[in-house]
């Protein structure tokens, strides 16, 4: 909190960074931030490290006390003040781009949050809105990409999801910031030449994706953060997601088929079997099972209570982790145990130490 | 590596390693079941205001777990019969290996 009080002061600070100094520091016996605190943190500008490690620990956590469409109207209003706002314009266009790519990021990382169709209905309509300006075109056509994933929302287990919100006070929202958004956003000139205007606006971005993301962010953006982030994002979205899949499908072929008793035959072969070897299929195994589930999953899992855990689908990852993880124990006390003799178990023993210190 | 004073070798092997690496995941967990319950996630007069600290805690057993996933391991070939082996076995349950020990422990003292 300390750094973010400093390097506002020597900075000619945007009004983000003043009411964030003025909001954020939390009295002792309070230690709380209100929902909309955490938001204008969210989208400020990163003044130190701790603001990368804010946003993905938001974004991954958020819905353990907001629902998407929450998040999503608190983002959409922040953008529209700031429209209306009366800030110099390349400041304005730095801050609105900063709060597209923390979209961006979100819908990248985890697009199943605007599975709900009212939620989905409402970051499209916002993006059409925002595409009208050619100083956020190429963000929103970036967002609409991730957004063209089809996925399943994993919401079992969070304790707030779309469909529970009933409130009619989202629609009102919509209707009237459909119609409130000001004009002057089309009309804007901006610092950007009409050549490149022109570029961007006869591109059809759906093709091209990783190439033309290199050619324009440099042009494009006044923050470098953006441009940065623009391009890891863009591959980053759909090659993990690809990743992703690919390590679920191996999982799956992994299960658990108990089919032979322990006996002197596995302990033969094992014994057979080079360190190395043995170290190096292990790691394969976990590997595959570890990365085919999310953080969130792991944290899903973590707040569910016990007898429910093993029936959800979206879990299955995690379950069958955690089954391997306990097989692999049996499996090295049963081999240890198997020969009554104590030569033969401290050699199987010594293997095993041996296996566990492969680099 | 042992379970004394917190996994505390574990734990800073696992904060200075950075190349690719899988967690021992149950430590990793109970650290998050003691953070998830360990906090309040409102506080306040009318509970209205979030307690950050907390999915700070919880953030950092997930930025953990997040940099690990993303650091991949370089291709390692298949090796089916050992993977067959290790899956197709089944391996003694806790009444069957308990039987083993203390026959073990009457005829030789361990």
């Amino acid at each position: 909190m300390e750094e973010e009080a400093d390097s506002g002061a020597s900075r000619p600070g945007s009004s983000s960074e003043q009411s964030i100094e003025k909001t954020m520091a939390p009295t002792p016996t309070d230690p709380g931030y209100t929902f909309d605190q955490l938001v204008d943190r969210l989208i400020g500008l990163p003044l130190s490290k701790q603001d990368n490690k804010f946003t993905e620990t938001f974004l991954c956590l958020y819905r353990k006390f907001a629902p998407p469409l929450r998040l999503l109207n608190t983002l959409i209003s922040r953008f529209e003040e700031k429209e209306r706002g009366t800030l110099p314009q390349l400041t304005r266009a730095s801050e609105q781009l900063q709060l597209l790519s923390i979209v961006a990021q979100w819908t990248a990382e985890y697009p199943g949050d605007f599975a709900h169709p009212r939620t989905r209905r409402r970051i499209k309509e916002f993006l059409n809105l925002v595409d009208r300006n050619h100083v956020y075109m190429f963000a929103a056509k970036e967002i609409s990409m991730h957004l063209d994933i089809s996925v399943e929302d994993d919401d079992v287990g969070w304790p707030f999801n779309d469909e529970d919100d009933e409130s009619t006070d989202s629609e009102d929202a919509l209707l009237t910031s459909v119609q409130s958004l000001p004009t002057p956003i089309c009309t804007n000139q901006g610092p950007f030449s009409d050549d490149l205007i022109h570029r961007i606006s006869t591109l059809d971005l759906g093709d091209d994706g990783p190439d033309l993301s290199s050619q324009n962010s440099g042009t494009l953006s006044n923050s470098s953060s953006l441009a940065a982030r623009s391009d890891s994002t863009l591959t980053y979205s759909a090659t993990m997601h690809a990743a992703y899949e690919d390590a679920q499908r191996k999982a799956r072929q992994l299960s658990l088929t108990p089919k032979f008793l322990l006996s002197k035959i596995q302990w033969r072969l094992f014994m057979d079997i080079p360190d190395d070897d043995f170290a190096r299929e292990l790691t394969r195994i976990d590997w595959i099972m570890f990365t085919s589930f999310r953080p969130r999953d792991l944290v899903r899992h973590v707040s569910i209570s016990g007898k429910d855990k093993d029936k959800i689908k979206s879990l299955e990852n995690v379950n069958r982790m955690i089954k391997e993880f306990n097989h692999l124990a049996f499996f090295v006390a049963s081999m240890i145990l198997l020969r009554d003799k104590p030569k033969h178990r401290a050699k199987a023993l010594e293997k095993f130490m041996g296996v566990a210190q492969v680099s | 590596m042992g379970t004394q004073k917190g996994h505390s070798a574990y734990r800073l092997a696992w904060e200075n390693s950075f190349g690719e690496r899988i967690p021992f995941l149950p430590l990793h967990r109970r650290d998050l079941v003691s953070a998830e319950e360990g906090n309040r996630t409102y506080v306040g007069e009318n509970g209205e205001r979030i307690n950050w600290r907390k999915f700070d805690i919880m953030g950092e057993v997930v930025m953990g777990v997040q940099r690990s996933q993303r650091t991949p391991y370089p291709m390692i070939q298949r090796y089916d019969e050992l993977t067959r082996l290790v899956l197709d076995t089944k391996p003694m349950r806790d009444e069957e290996v308990r039987p083993y020990c203390l026959s073990a422990g009457r005829r030789r003292s361990i």
